[in-house]
């Protein structure tokens, strides 16, 4: 049992404070989301990817604030104190599920790595949406030597924010 | 302290979208300390993860409540962030 308590809290990676990306694609920066919500950094700061595979997977470890119920959306509460949303997409809240499954409910543990949301993403571009999604640290004020990596090919769980 | 209870007119209920234009609202004047309430829950307005953790539904009635200077105005604001525009 110690063994696994020291696992959870004592893991290499969590100090390091990275947030890892949860899908493969294109990093790119907030600055060209098509979303101002997003772009102008209102909701903080951080990373937006185009994805090219539809599977999402948990950027850090941590426990799900929010599943949303359309499930283009999820927030997660890190270990490393980021609270941060994975927004699948621009305006997928009108999807209203359709296309998205959750694999994760609010409150759930996660670690890196485990499944959140699998989206049939070439549903969704023909539904005629935007697939961009931005990676953002709602709490940004509490890591002001955040940096964001983008412009880059990223698989999942490359690094793309350190905090 | 001013409080304010209407129901949610966003078909989508509490999203990332009007939640932030929740928390801008509230920046506006940060003298202000407004907490959202819907059922049993509460959230602080400038902590959009809070407001989204609300769970609130179209159809829900939620309480504002500001305290603090210009507190009347912020509510009406903050009403504004939500159910103003459904774009």
């Amino acid at each position: 049992m110690f063994g696994n308590l020291k696992k959870l809290f004592g893991g290499g990676q969590e100090e390091k404070k990275v947030i890892l990306a949860p899908v493969s694609g294109k990093a790119i920066p907030m600055s060209q989301v098509a979303d101002p919500t997003f772009s102008q950094e209102i909701l903080g700061k951080g990373v937006a990817i185009v994805p090219d595979s539809g599977t999402f997977v948990a950027p850090a470890s941590g426990e799900v604030a929010v599943m949303f119920e359309t499930k283009h959306a999820v927030s997660i509460k890190a270990d490393c104190g980021a609270e941060f949303i994975i927004h699948i997409g621009m305006d997928t809240v009108n999807l209203k599920g359709q296309y998205f499954n959750a694999c994760v409910a609010q409150g759930d543990r996660v670690k890196a790595g485990d499944k959140l949301v699998e989206v049939d993403l070439e549903k969704v571009k023909e539904a005629g949406y935007d697939v961009t999604t931005p990676i953002v640290i709602c709490n940004t004020p509490n890591f002001p030597n955040m940096v964001c990596h983008s412009g880059m090919d990223v698989k999942a769980l490359d690094p793309i924010i350190e905090l | 302290m001013e409080r304010k209870t209407f129901v949610l007119k966003d078909l989508e209920g509490l999203h990332a979208r009007n939640s932030a234009k929740i928390v801008m609202a509230v920046q506006k004047c940060r003298a202000v300390k407004v907490t959202v309430c819907c059922g049993d829950r509460e959230a602080d307005g400038e902590n959009i993860l809070e407001l989204m953790s609300l769970n609130a539904r179209y159809g829900a009635e939620i309480t504002v409540t500001a305290q603090g200077p210009r507190e009347r105005e912020i509510l009406e604001e903050v009403e504004k962030a939500v159910n103003g525009s459904m774009i």
